[in-house]
């Protein structure tokens, strides 16, 4: 692993240990990976990106994944940075940031990745959890319960 | 030059690329777009940002919409930046945000590689896109069919 590498692991793992959280290392691989109730989500060192993961602990029925998918797909209308999918029936957020022309990741832009998954899923849960459950349409999601929070907030 | 702001700085690299690339283009003072048979490419740079879109020209009736969100959901994970979306839930989109900071801009090469995987990403599902839309194909077969393409 070049010495970039190593030192985005560190900066990484450093932005962790300032937010008090725990996580595990894959030096060999370059991942860097913590654990939430709600999700999952890891940082994928690479020679030329920084790629971003997060899981949501919550897998969703067949039955519930075009309403999910009409959900993320309103939810990625209004997410600049990052994107949401459905992948083996699980939701994931991801968010790729490219180092062949900028080798270096600043701290601020590592922090700003793990805010950004972090927020949304706290945002969206509800709304992604009433659709795995048929509670509601993913539309209804969207409309009645994220966009009122956003609102709020 | 050094008062220019990263937007105009941005704007001015993207019709150089451009410009090299013999491409046609129409400018207004935020927003650049290319315009082919098919689709349209965007792109806006702001001063912390750059936007890169294509969206198709057409746009998908409502009783195929679910099948395009389902593949265009097939091709999110196998690509790595950038993703497609329906847009306003009828047209499909793909996307390429790049986050910038205050003091750094971002190289013509680059540019130029976003533009290339912008152009590339509809190659590899423009096809797709039109079957589903047209009713042709289910998404799997349509998914399948593109990958493939791809391998050949």
């Amino acid at each position: 692993m070049e010495k970039t590498d190593m030192m985005l692991i560190e900066q990484i793992k450093a932005m962790l240990e300032e937010k008090e959280l725990q996580y595990q290392v894959d030096d060999e691989d370059g991942i860097v990976a913590a654990g939430f109730p709600r999700f999952n989500c890891l940082y994928h060192v690479r020679e030329d990106s920084l790629d971003f993961r997060l899981l949501i602990n919550k897998e969703v029925p067949e039955e519930y994944t075009g309403e999910m998918l009409k959900l993320l797909n309103h939810i990625n209308g209004i997410t600049k940075d990052g994107h949401w999918e459905l992948m083996d029936n699980h939701i994931y957020y991801r968010l790729y940031t490219n180092r062949v022309h900028n080798k270096e990741v600043s701290d601020k832009r590592i922090a700003e990745i793990f805010g950004k998954g972090g927020v949304a899923a706290e945002l969206f849960y509800t709304g992604m959890e009433m659709v795995c459950e048929g509670i509601v349409s993913g539309e209804d999601a969207f409309e009645k319960l994220i966009m009122k929070r956003l609102m709020e907030e | 030059m050094n008062d220019m702001t990263m937007k105009d700085r941005l704007m001015e690299q993207i019709k150089e690329v451009l410009e090299e690339g013999e491409m046609v283009y129409d400018c207004t003072e935020k927003y650049i777009s290319l315009p082919f048979r098919d689709f349209i490419v965007g792109i806006e740079p702001t001063d912390n940002s750059l936007e890169m879109k294509l969206y198709e020209r057409e746009t998908v009736d409502e009783e195929y919409q679910d099948e395009m969100l389902r593949l265009l959901n097939f091709m999110n994970p196998v690509i790595r930046e950038g993703h497609w979306e329906l847009e306003d839930g009828e047209r499909p989109c793909f996307r390429i945000y790049v986050r910038l900071t205050e003091d750094e801009g971002l190289e013509n090469e680059r540019i130029s590689s976003i533009l290339a995987k912008e152009l590339m990403a509809h190659k590899v599902l423009g096809t797709a896109i039109k079957r589903v839309m047209y009713g042709l194909s289910t998404a799997e077969e349509a998914f399948r069919e593109a990958v493939e393409e791809i391998a050949e």
